[in-house]
């Protein structure tokens, strides 16, 4: 009975990993079909490379903050739907994304973001992305200081692209997708604080959680079907079952976290906490800020000024920066006032062209016209003092 | 880090737990793991608190709030001496203390690589959450520059510009205790340093696990059980991700309601005056921190009231339940609240929420919440599963019928908010549902663990453990 109740074990698990890891049973075991292409086949768009053997060997970011690395191919999406991308030492802090570029529509780029790998091998299964389709001409491997939340003064290190595999389906790039997805690297996002999982880029696997319990409610439906237990055994037998499945997902999560850990630890361990503050993933507008404090020197403690930029984000993040300032986001007063008078506006990558110098007015966002001065002029902030009409 | 600094968190414990010693006598045994727990959430209210209102900028604020800090102290060291005098403890613990084994140790070592990872992110990072720099640390930075003068209004109030030291923000009307506590670490600091803000979350999530394990050995689980619970309780990821990014209110809140309600329990079950009091305090701390202090609050009070009544009055119980929570709605009506006015807000769609475009699809956001992202491990697969098999016990315990009750009722409070009102947005976008289930997660995990205390752990044959004694 015991070796029963074992086999029905190892089969159950396996049938829960072949559901959840979405294997396609027809496929071969290994890919049928690969075109695989070396890291030194790959061009430097963005950023500083060089060849380094067989790789690329990528040392720095543009002043934008991104690197691209690029090369013609020719492959067709719905053969190869399995791509294998090798990284070597690709920092935490960063992000990864596959740009490509499909010969149906030569002047459209297309991209989606891959999960850094744990070890050097990641693998994505690029059936799920509805635009991998057609003939693909061009790829890239793009990558970037992790949005508003690494700082990109300190995000980047030096890696290595070692060379990109494009598979037919197999269930080694399946389970491969899955494993990348299940315990790749991740780095911290706003919507870590809410949900994890979501967190990520993209949520393209089946979840670890749910294969985890199906696999310990299968075991102990089969242990009391095939062990014949009595109803404490069996639960003690459940206890232990879960106790195991959660201890395996707590080692899964600490070493999710010690990731994240690691990338904190890159970017701001050597500082003090004055300089540790001073890395803002939002560097320009902290630059922004910092302008603004500048130009109204001493006044600023006494005035009240208006921030407006094109995002929430950007609109909040501004603000804080400006603290201790007596600063508010515009759109809290839903232009509830047509006056604003002594009240001076910050705008950041806002359109400078509505306000006209020669008549002194500042057409905002509800295109109503306010008189203004406009103190600052350096793109992408705009600094203005709103008067009241008729007032020098 | 300065001396004034290192002072302060020793201010915090001693303050703290001489509230706990005052209140409930010199702990004890396991109750020791309580006070510890206890009074680092005591002292840190108890700071926040004693901060306010005092006018100096943050730089000078310790220094001239010092008095008001030492008389506070001495009064609580005379209160607590007094109590020790008068009845060193309420009771003794009758859980036999069993030696943890291998595994419990092992369980304990992960906790502790948890810990550290933590506090070294928390030292590290700057203010990072999007609430951290829209509210709490945001009042908190405005307050230590320019001193507590400055004050935050509505919006169309701070543009009329009458009053020079208003201030407003998208958080204006957010309860200010958290922002306080902040303002004093700083002060305390000697500057804005976020960092030594920061340490308060991972201090505060090891005080709420230590608090816990005291709390969970008074009321009968056996060493090895307790210490499970523990580790399960600290693995939560997201409990783990709220101590590291220092700065949002929910483990705050999370922390207060388990100690409030543990509280409770052992004054159900022990008869322990003390705890009640303890109970009472915590539950007023509540609505200072966070809105949703308040309903939990009030959901917490009514069913205090509920229980306290012999069960063949068990209609005037729910009567006087149902009576007090309104009588609460009430009088936050008539005083012009701000949780009342926020939640009669969401509840009409003011506050930029909108209702679901599929009740199907806020359900299944609730679902993958708790079920299959990874926030919770199995946690709420736990849940329903004990129910499933031991809600008998239900019937024989009071004082655990109680605690599930008020579990289950905070979940159906949670799905109804977000399933039929504007506050849906937030659910289907993920971004409020998770963290309103945190603040109830601890209250949950110390349901499954005491539901579970007579169940041995140990190899030998299957014993029970011995429950709680009678008052003395």
């Amino acid at each position: 009975m015991r070796a029963r109740l074992a086999v029905a074990l190892v089969v159950w698990w396996i049938v829960c990993l072949v559901w959840f890891a979405r294997i396609p049973v027809t496929a071969p075991l290994v890919p049928a079909q690969r075109e695989a292409f070396a890291g030194a086949s790959f061009r430097s768009a963005i950023g500083d490379a060089g060849i380094d053997g067989q790789a690329l060997s990528v040392t720095a970011m543009d002043d934008k903050d991104g690197v691209l690395l690029v090369r013609r191919v020719d492959v067709v999406a719905a053969e190869r739907p399995v791509l294998r991308y090798r990284v070597g030492d690709f920092p935490s802090t960063m992000e990864l994304a596959l740009v490509f570029r499909r010969a149906d529509a030569p002047g459209d780029t297309f991209s989606t973001t891959l999960t850094t790998p744990r070890g050097e091998v990641g693998t994505i299964d690029l059936a799920t992305e509805r635009e991998w389709r057609g003939r693909i001409v061009e790829v890239g491997f793009a990558a970037y200081a992790v949005a508003q939340s690494a700082p990109p003064a300190t995000a980047f290190r030096p890696y290595r692209f070692l060379d990109a595999t494009f598979e037919s389906p197999s269930w080694r790039g399946a389970l491969g997708a899955t494993a990348t997805e299940w315990f790749g690297r991740r780095y911290w996002a706003l919507m870590s604080m809410s949900a994890l999982g979501p967190d990520a880029p993209r949520v393209r696997s089946r979840s670890l959680i749910l294969f985890a319990a199906a696999g310990v409610l299968g075991s102990i439906a089969l242990a009391a079907w095939l062990g014949g237990w009595r109803e404490r055994r069996l639960l003690r037998f459940a206890i232990v079952a879960s106790v195991c499945a959660w201890v395996a997902l707590d080692l899964r999560w600490l070493l999710t976290l010690t990731d994240r850990h690691a990338g904190t630890r890159a970017a701001y361990a050597g500082h003090d906490w004055r300089q540790r503050q001073a890395l803002q993933p939002d560097r320009g507008v902290a630059a922004a800020a910092a302008r603004v404090r500048e130009a109204l020197g001493d006044k600023l403690g006494q005035v009240r000024l208006l921030v407006d930029a094109p995002s929430d984000y950007e609109r909040a993040r501004l603000v804080y920066h400006l603290l201790p300032a007596n600063a508010a986001p515009i759109n809290l007063l839903v232009y509830a006032r047509k006056n604003y008078p002594g009240v001076y506006l910050v705008t950041y990558e806002r359109d400078a062209s509505n306000y006209d110098a020669e008549k002194g007015l500042l057409t905002l966002l509800d295109e109503t016209t306010e008189p203004a001065e406009r103190l600052i002029d350096e793109p992408p902030l705009q600094l203005y003092r709103l008067r009241q009409a008729g007032a020098p | 880090m300065s001396a004034g600094y290192a002072f302060a968190w020793l201010y915090v414990a001693l303050l703290g737990s001489g509230v706990w010693i005052a209140v409930a006598g010199l702990p004890r045994r396991a109750d020791i793991a309580a006070c510890l727990g206890y009074g680092v959430v005591l002292g840190f209210v108890a700071c926040g608190l004693l901060v306010a209102g005092r006018a100096a900028p943050g730089a000078q604020l310790a220094a001239a709030a010092w008095p008001w800090f030492a008389a506070t102290l001495a009064v609580v060291a005379v209160a607590a001496a007094w109590r020790v005098r008068r009845a060193p403890a309420d009771g003794i613990l009758a859980v036999p203390s069993e030696r943890l084994p291998w595994w419990g140790w092992a369980l304990l070592a992960l906790l502790a690589w948890r810990f550290l990872l933590i506090v070294d992110e928390a030292w590290l990072r700057p203010v990072f959450a999007w609430d951290t720099w829209i509210a709490w640390a945001a009042k908190a930075k405005v307050w230590f520059e320019s001193g507590q003068a400055a004050h935050y209004v509505a919006p169309p109030l701070w543009i009329d510009g009458a009053d020079a030291n208003a201030r407003t923000s998208l958080a204006w009307h957010y309860p200010e205790l958290l922002s306080r506590i902040d303002l004093w670490l700083a002060s305390a600091s000697g500057a804005w340093n976020e960092a030594a803000i920061g340490l308060a979350w991972p201090a505060l999530w090891l005080a709420m696990l230590t608090g816990c394990y005291g709390q969970w050995r008074a009321l009968g689980l056996a060493r090895p059980q307790a210490v499970l619970a523990v580790y399960a309780l600290g693995s939560l990821p997201l409990i783990n991700v709220h101590a590291a990014l220092a700065g949002y209110a929910d483990l705050w809140i999370a922390a207060i309601l388990v100690f409030a309600v543990l509280a409770w329990q052992r004054w159900l079950v022990r008869g322990e005056r003390a705890q009640l009091v303890l109970c009472v305090a915590l539950l007023a701390t509540l609505p200072l921190i966070k809105f949703e202090g308040m309903v939990w609050a009030v959901a917490l009070a009514a069913l205090i009231a509920f229980g306290a009544v012999p069960p063949r009055w068990r209609l005037g119980g729910v009567a006087i339940a149902l009576v007090l929570a309104a009588v609460a709605v009430l009088l936050s009506w008539w005083l012009k609240l701000a949780w009342l006015t926020t939640a009669l807000g969401i509840l009409g769609g003011g506050g930029g929420g909108r209702s679901a475009t599929s009740l199907f699809g806020v359900l299944r956001a609730f679902a993958s919440g708790l079920f299959a992202q990874y926030n919770w491990h199995l946690l709420w697969l736990v849940v329903p599963a004990l129910v499933a098999l031991r809600w008998r016990l239900l019937r024989e315990d009071r004082a655990l019928a109680l605690l599930a009750l008020f579990v289950a009722g905070a979940v159906v409070f949670v799905v109804g908010l977000f399933a039929l009102t504007p506050a849906a947005k937030w659910a289907e976008s993920n971004t409020a549902i998770n963290r309103l289930v945190l603040q109830i997660v601890p209250v949950a995990v110390s349901l499954c663990a005491l539901w579970l205390r007579d169940l041995s752990l140990s190899t030998d044959t299957d014993r029970a453990t011995s429950a709680p004694p009678d008052p003395a």
